[in-house]
């Protein structure tokens, strides 16, 4: 199952068919039109748009912002990939929502200008095809999609990419950065000096280290690809 | 002071007090007038000359050259073209910010063609076009081409609606184009070839930004291009599709630039390329800019640092960066006054901005993933701090963040007294502060106490009404003020209205703000540009009886959840006017 998620922006047409929900510091959850307040103390809408989702694209691309889950860390593989998050707002700690509670989704929020950067970025994949193209050397297999597994280690969710896309260890390493930047970005405070390294699974079944033969041989015979974190000691 | 004045003054006889003219020690031949007037540019300076008397009022809108329209629905092209004869520049805004983040659905308006209309027929040498947030098609970029030959400059910032056809009438029709600067558009369908449409002899370009358009331009075109116009470019930001070797061949032939956008970094290059690359930078001594790198990483900065000693402004918002590679590059940059990044630099890195930029002014974090619920990533009240410590001249703030505390941000205003625009965004709605988990109100009290001259706030995080008394109380110069998921009671909204003299903009969603918060600024909205009410709890009935009271105002709701009294007006967008009611309201805006 390829995991990649373009999140669909909520639609932009005018029939956002969701109800409001208010929600009073008691949780009384199933209360929608209650509008009473606790001593001043504030409550917040939320808007719910769950239907208007109709992007799933494959977007093989750096910016993961899109990417949402659940936050459950070890989805089936055959649910349907959840596209909106449960809202986990604690107040005092000891307010969460319920696990039945239909998923919400703020419209708008945070206030970033994500419009402009999913559909910049939803080109990518094609763009990246067209300069791949032009540098001189790069392979001219546009047509031959070449998907293969990647997983990182500590990662719960795994990635495909398509090989066809990059004609060097350098630029598919560059790749990964941006695909799992999201992890490893975070993570430099806990590698203690420690290097990613890319091992894959060649058509014998074996697993091997990345760079060790030239990359036309690589690309024909890796099956899968992991990525993992080793430590120097 | 102008000779001819000075001289009509002298010669003028002292009128004796009558209680006519109010202008009997001023009169000015009109020529001299508006000689004089001819020296005032701003805006606002202008507007105040035109209202001293009659003759003034004339004199200044016959000299009127530049024209500034804040919301292009508070006037008409009709009204606007019987006032002013003489426009050569034009600056337009049209929809409210809030559409930047998909809270107006499409085609709700904001669209030029009109204006464009008027401008073709009345103002035929207007040179200069910059219009924000509006809808600009390609028959009315075809419209500007063919009908302003004299035309030099057009700015698009956050428009839509044109593709490349529109473009290439731009590169074709405007034979004395010096800008082209398109920023933040949505152009999804814009190809490329529009740059291959400028002239063989066209050399007069300075501003070229297509920085925003996705498409894979034709390179040698646009090389040739940037030889062509080598003596006067000085500002240049290609899109992601620019490879670095294609870099260093345009910097080469334009080493006078002062302002460049980079191409995407992720290439591999030999290190005779890299050297190539890094020399060109070097050579670009004017170059104070720095914006695009995407996909760099500290694998590439060594081709930069020819270039950082002179950097005033590094806008690495398309670059995922490490704390440790932004440290590093940083060390190299003392000048800087602006930086934009992104918050994978982590607290760390912001520390690193604290100690090596000691001039910085403006800071922008941006969040890598709005939409991670994990809350441990990104920059906190730590960051904050650190930068506070280290750059006292900051006055610049935008900053998306997960954790934030009350004593953070009042010790960081105490830091940094020279806020002019504070905007902080706790990502998650109504999150207390951190450490004591109570409101944030004692920071945004601290903010608008320390900072006099505070003059646009973003409030966020768990706030009671405290936080809005304190904001009416002491932001006296505040202009812009957006608001979400805060406060408590209609009295929030109350004592804002009431408070900030100067209050030009106010936003708000999901707030619990009723009719009587709406109604308590029945006097002040007039002297707004405009006010944004999303998810509170007005009705219907509110927006009626506002409507009623003012009828200087378009009160339009947006998505109304059902048109009796009282149903929820779910959006409602308040703004002052002289052009009356819409007359191009799509179906889903109700004007009240």
């Amino acid at each position: 199952m390829e995991l990649e998620l373009g999140l669909g922006l909520p639609n932009q047409s005018s029939s956002s068919s969701g109800h409001v929900m208010v929600k009073g510091l008691q949780l009384d959850l199933n209360s929608s039109s209650s509008t009473t307040y606790q001593n001043n103390l504030p409550r917040f809408l939320y808007r719910d748009v769950c239907s208007d989702h109709d992007h799933q694209e494959e977007v093989e691309s750096k910016d993961l912002s899109l990417l949402l889950w659940s936050g459950q860390p070890n989805q089936e593989d055959d649910d349907p990939p959840p596209h909106k998050w449960t809202n986990l707002l604690h107040l005092n700690d000891d307010v969460q929502m319920n696990d039945d509670e239909e998923d919400t989704e703020i419209v708008g929020w945070p206030p970033i200008n994500s419009v402009r950067k999913e559909l910049l970025h939803r080109n990518q994949q094609q763009r990246r095809q067209r300069v791949i193209n032009i540098i001189p050397g790069a392979r001219n297999n546009i047509n031959k999609s070449m998907y293969v597994k990647v997983k990182m280690e500590g990662v719960p969710i795994g990635r495909k990419i398509d090989l066809s896309l990059y004609h060097s260890y350098l630029s598919l390493t560059h790749a990964f950065i941006h695909m799992f930047s999201k992890y490893t970005a975070y993570k430099e405070e806990n590698r203690d000096g420690g290097e990613y390294r890319i091992l894959y699974q060649d058509k014998d079944g074996d697993w091997m280290l990345a760079g060790d033969v030239p990359w036309e041989r690589f690309v024909e015979s890796v099956r899968r690809v992991e990525i993992i974190l080793r430590k120097d000691n | 002071m102008d000779p001819d004045t000075k001289k009509c003054k002298e010669s003028k006889p002292h009128s004796s007090n009558s209680n006519g003219s109010k202008c009997s020690h001023l009169k000015f031949p009109d020529e001299a007038l508006e000689k004089v007037l001819s020296f005032i540019d701003s805006h606002k300076d202008r507007n105040t000359v035109s209202l001293v008397c009659k003759e003034w009022y004339n004199a200044e809108r016959w000299t009127r050259s530049n024209l500034f329209i804040g919301n292009c629905y508070s006037v008409s092209p009709e009204i606007v073209s019987r006032r002013f004869p003489r426009i050569k520049s034009v600056r337009i805004k049209g929809k409210p910010r809030f559409s930047d983040f998909n809270m107006l659905p499409r085609d709700w308006g904001a669209n030029v063609h009109a204006w464009l209309v008027m401008f073709a027929e009345v103002y035929p040498f207007l040179e200069e076009l910059r219009l924000k947030r509006m809808t600009v098609n390609d028959e009315s970029l075809e419209l500007l081409a063919k009908s302003f030959t004299g035309f030099k400059a057009l700015s698009l910032l956050s428009c839509d609606g044109f593709t490349d056809d529109g473009l290439k009438f731009v590169a074709t029709h405007c034979r004395n184009l010096t800008e082209l600067d398109i920023q933040d558009s949505v152009a999804v369908d814009v190809g490329g070839d529009w740059l291959t449409c400028f002239p063989e002899n066209f050399s007069s370009l300075e501003i070229l930004n297509f920085a925003s358009l996705n498409s894979e331009v034709n390179f040698e075109s646009l090389e040739k291009l940037v030889n062509r116009c080598k003596n006067t470019l000085r500002v240049l930001k290609v899109n992601e599709s620019i490879t670095l070797d294609q870099l260093q061949r345009l910097l080469v032939h334009a080493p006078n630039l002062v302002e460049l956008g980079t191409g995407s970094f992720m290439q591999e290059l030999t290190p005779r390329q890299y050297e190539d690359v890094g020399s060109a930078f070097s050579n670009c001594g004017k170059l104070r800019v720095l914006s695009g790198l995407w996909d760099a990483t500290d694998l590439h900065f060594s081709v930069l640092y020819g270039a950082c000693a002179r950097l005033t402004f590094l806008n690495f918002s398309e670059a995922v960066l490490q704390s440790g590679e932004l440290a590093k590059l940083l060390a190299h940059c003392p000048n800087l006054r602006r930086l934009w990044v992104i918050d994978t630099v982590q607290d760390k890195g912001l520390e690193a901005v604290g100690s090596s930029c000691p001039l910085l002014e403006e800071l922008r974090v941006f969040p890598l993933d709005p939409y991670d619920l994990d809350h441990q990533h990104g920059v906190t009240e730590q960051g904050l701090l650190a930068v506070s410590l280290g750059c006292p001249k900051l006055h610049y703030l935008l900053y998306f963040c997960r954790r934030m505390t009350n004593a953070a941000v009042i010790a960081a205003v105490k830091n940094c007294p020279n806020f002019t625009h504070f905007r902080l965004c706790i990502m998650n709605p109504g999150q207390p502060d951190h450490l004591t988990k109570s409101p944030m109100d004692a920071a945004f009290a601290a903010v608008v106490k320390t900072c006099p001259k505070l003059r646009r706030l973003s409030v966020s995080g768990l706030l009671t009404d405290k936080t809005f008394e304190s904001i009416g109380e002491y932001a006296k110069n505040l202009e812009t003020l957006s608001v979400a998921f805060a406060g408590s009671s209609d009295k929030a909204m109350v004592c804002v209205l009431r408070g900030c003299p100067k209050l030009r903009k106010l936003e708000i969603r999901d707030c619990p703000f009723g009719n009587a918060a709406l109604l308590s600024g029945v006097e002040k909205y007039e002297m707004m540009r405009s006010l944004w009410m999303s998810a509170c709890d007005v009705t219907m009935k509110g927006c009626r009886m506002l409507a009623r009271e003012m009828p200087r105002l378009n009160v339009e709701v947006i998505e109304d959840e059902g048109s009796d009294d009282g149903a929820k007006a779910g959006k409602v967008y308040v703004y002052r006017t002289v052009a009356g009611p819409r007359r191009d309201a799509p179906p889903f805006v109700l004007t009240l």
